[in-house]
């Protein structure tokens, strides 16, 4: 016969749950994760920019169309003449860009001289950029703000150079790759705002260009610069109104998508300064004469 | 910006389970401690058969339920911890004081009954939102055993 206890025993704390801290936990969980999502970025950029080169432009023209047709409807506000005369200043760009080869070879056979578009938008903001598919977008405002051709001209070969330099692919696919890769890894991890949060960081990076991105395209702008003129005069035209800081909450946009512009502004200085040749500056064509807009 | 406000509602969501849900599991842990002292002359065994001296004496079936639902720094860390492996502390206290309260319960029904012990004592538990898209969820912890009571 067996007795029976009076009571039921006490049954010792910390065997199915664990006494450590929860913080402590969330800490080391947050540092260790935090980490190898780091190198996972890290080295997803690396491979990114290491096999850009490898994708032919008919591939990103293919994926751009989208993108393009956000413009045209922007266009369609803006004078004609203005358009046609970006369009002869844009080409002419082109052309005297074949000359200077890029890394893959000839710029020609990187970028096609033919598959470039460029759109004049009516945005209140002076800012240029180049998307997928080359196309090259300059904002109407940014008209108002460079006194000769040469100016525009800088500006406009930044964006050609980035093009030809596949730049808008490179920051594309880096964004879609790392954001595919923290969604799957995130998205199975089951919490929603958490995943939602880390692959937005991710969308953060798409399209826009990075330090080194961009001296890369003022370097090759440079060159495109003098292949069409012979000299450089001009070229940091666009950057004296920017420097003058009028009205800064207008040059936001520019400088919040053209990271880093002083120091730009002291390597398009120097290259001027080291080019042997001066020349005169060549006038704006009537057409992409425009007045500021007043009164705002 | 958007990312800045979503930062803010995840940090603030975080925030605010880590502190309500550090509260009451302190709270709760001392309440069971408390009730589980209280309660020890009701004996619970796992036993199919009734023991030796509860030969003639009444039974009845005695049950005790309790739902829990996980709070958000919880989830967070299991998310986190779902990415490396591992145990999942955040879960398992949440779980170990599920069933000592829903033994707890079961003990508080057998005593109210006049029951000296309980016995063939058994865990059911069902998860309760099902696959309801968000992952906070919530699961039932059944406990239930034949009081024995003396005539």
């Amino acid at each position: 016969m067996t007795l029976l206890p009076d009571g039921n025993p006490r049954i010792p704390e910390g065997i199915n749950a664990s006494e450590e801290h929860p913080l402590r936990e969330f800490a080391q969980l947050v540092v260790g994760v935090g980490v190898l999502l780091v190198l996972l970025v890290v080295s997803l950029s690396i491979a990114v920019k290491l096999l850009v080169g490898y994708v032919p432009f008919s591939w990103e023209e293919r994926i751009a169309p989208t993108l393009a047709s956000a413009f045209v409807s922007e266009e369609e506000s803006v004078d004609s003449d203005a358009l046609r005369a970006l369009r002869t200043l844009g080409e002419q760009l082109v052309t005297a860009s074949l000359d200077v080869p890029v890394a893959g070879g000839a710029a020609g056979d990187v970028v096609p001289a033919t598959a470039f578009r460029f759109h004049l938008i009516a945005a209140d903001m002076p800012n240029a950029f180049a998307t997928l598919g080359a196309n090259i977008a300059v904002t109407r405002e940014l008209l108002a703000q460079v006194e000769s051709e040469n100016g525009l001209a800088m500006v406009v070969a930044h964006e050609i150079a980035h093009v030809q330099l596949r730049h808008p692919i490179a920051s594309a696919s880096q964004g879609v790759v790392i954001q595919l890769a923290l969604g799957m890894l995130l998205g199975s991890s089951g919490d929603s705002l958490l995943g939602g949060l880390l692959t937005t960081g991710g969308a953060v990076t798409l399209l826009s260009f990075s330090r080194d991105m961009e001296r890369e395209a003022d370097a090759r702008a440079l060159q495109i610069l003098a292949a069409h003129y012979g000299h450089l005069g001009g070229a940091d035209e666009f950057f004296h109104s920017l420097g003058d800081g009028r009205d800064e909450r207008r040059w936001l946009e520019f400088v919040q998508t053209h990271p880093n512009t002083d120091k730009r502004v002291a390597y398009i200085r120097e290259a001027m300064g080291k080019a042997v040749r001066q020349g005169e500056l060549t006038p704006l064509p009537e057409a992409l004469r425009v007045q500021e807009r007043g009164g705002e | 910006m958007d990312v800045l406000i979503q930062l803010a509602i995840f940090l603030a969501l975080l925030a605010a389970g880590y502190a309500f849900g550090r509260r009451a599991e302190r709270r709760h842990y001392d309440s069971i401690r408390a009730r589980e002292d209280a309660l020890r002359h009701v004996l619970v065994l796992g036993e199919r058969l009734p023991p030796p001296g509860f030969a003639h004496c009444e039974t009845t079936l005695v049950a005790g339920s309790v739902v829990i639902s996980v709070d958000y720094f919880k989830t967070v860390v299991a998310g986190l911890r779902n990415l490396v492996g591992g145990r999942i502390s955040s879960y398992e206290s949440l779980l170990d004081r599920a069933r000592r309260e829903a033994v707890l319960r079961m003990q508080e029904r057998a005593e109210a009954l006049g029951a000296q012990a309980v016995i063939n004592m058994k865990f059911e538990t069902s998860r309760v939102s099902g696959n309801a898209g968000q992952s906070i969820g919530s699961v039932e912890v059944l406990a239930y055993g034949t009081a024995l009571i003396r005539t």
